[in-house]
């Protein structure tokens, strides 16, 4: 069955003057909240793209002074790649998958907080035995990256609480 | 606009295969592998050399005679340096694809780090 769209939109029009205030912000929804999970995605594949040019291109393959059940550093940067491009794939499906849209967000945040936090820790104290203190480029890109996915996952994640616990301003009214 | 329904339009093989094709444009055109920057510090290995990749000394142990100068390249695309525990030579940073040389003239063994990743070590026996 397919959705008539031009029925969709006038009844959210209707509905914006039955809610007033609440349903202006349904519209702005409707278009920013697609742009918040692809941006996140790009976000997301950024961070994974920087793991995989440091794993292969800057010799961060051999790296494993400490292990952890199995991980090393190295292989901590392979599996970012790997886990990254997962994520990102599925944020953008989750765009025609909505069911997906809420595990994804929320990988992609514990995605980009579990970089960020790993990130501190090698300029800190240390992970899996490795430190190091420069500042290279694809670390700060990568910090830029993890920074946007958390800020429009985060948002997208806020906003469809709101959307939730308020019972959707748009339901979808579908035609006889 | 509404980018919901602008999203519609667009056809779901072109979804699903975004992010893939992404991917593999960025890999492809970055190039697969590689790593090494030859340019300044060039290719092949040499007697009284130590070379730095993938965050370990190559070869870890070497032994020179007094007087002779010891080659230190990077051949990783970050800085690294190779110092000795004790401080009787220390390269200083070292770039990624540069290299530099040190005069070792007093005999002994000596045991040798990267001030920035200090799990990188190796020993470097002088002979007389």
């Amino acid at each position: 069955m397919s959705i008539d769209h031009r029925t969709l939109h006038v009844v959210t029009q209707d509905s914006s003057d039955v809610h007033g205030d609440a349903e202006v912000s349904s519209g702005v929804h409707t278009t920013v909240r697609p742009l918040l999970l692809l941006v996140g995605a790009l976000a997301v594949l950024v961070i994974a793209y920087v793991h995989y040019s440091l794993y292969f291109k800057s010799g961060y393959r051999g790296i494993a002074p400490e292990r952890f059940a199995g991980l090393t550093i190295s292989r901590a940067f392979a599996f970012n790649a790997v886990a990254g491009l997962l994520i990102a794939w599925a944020l953008v499906v989750s765009l025609r998958a909505p069911g997906l849209a809420t595990p994804a967000a929320l990988a992609g945040v514990g995605f980009a907080v579990a970089t960020l936090g790993a990130y501190v820790l090698t300029r800190t104290v240390g992970l899996l035995g490795f430190q190091d203190d420069q500042h290279v480029t694809e670390a700060i890109v990568a910090a830029v990256a993890e920074l946007v996915a958390l800020g429009t996952l985060g948002s997208w994640l806020a906003v469809s609480r709101r959307r939730g616990a308020r019972g959707g301003p748009s339901t979808i009214h579908r035609s006889p | 606009m509404n980018t919901d329904v602008a999203i519609r339009r667009v056809p779901t093989w072109l979804i699903v295969l975004l992010v893939p094709a992404v991917a593999l444009i960025a890999v492809l055109v970055t190039g697969f592998g590689g790593g090494e920057s030859g340019a300044t510090a060039g290719s092949g290995t040499a007697a009284n050399t130590v070379t730095i990749k993938n965050f370990a000394f190559s070869p870890n142990g070497i032994t020179v005679k007094a007087g002779t100068t010891l080659t230190v390249v990077n051949r990783d695309t970050i800085t690294h340096t190779l110092t000795a525990d004790a401080g009787a030579f220390d390269s200083g940073d070292l770039a990624g694809g540069r290299r530099v040389h040190l005069t070792l003239d007093h005999p002994g063994t000596y045991t040798y780090h990267c001030q920035i990743h200090t799990f990188m070590t190796g020993t470097v026996s002088v002979s007389p």
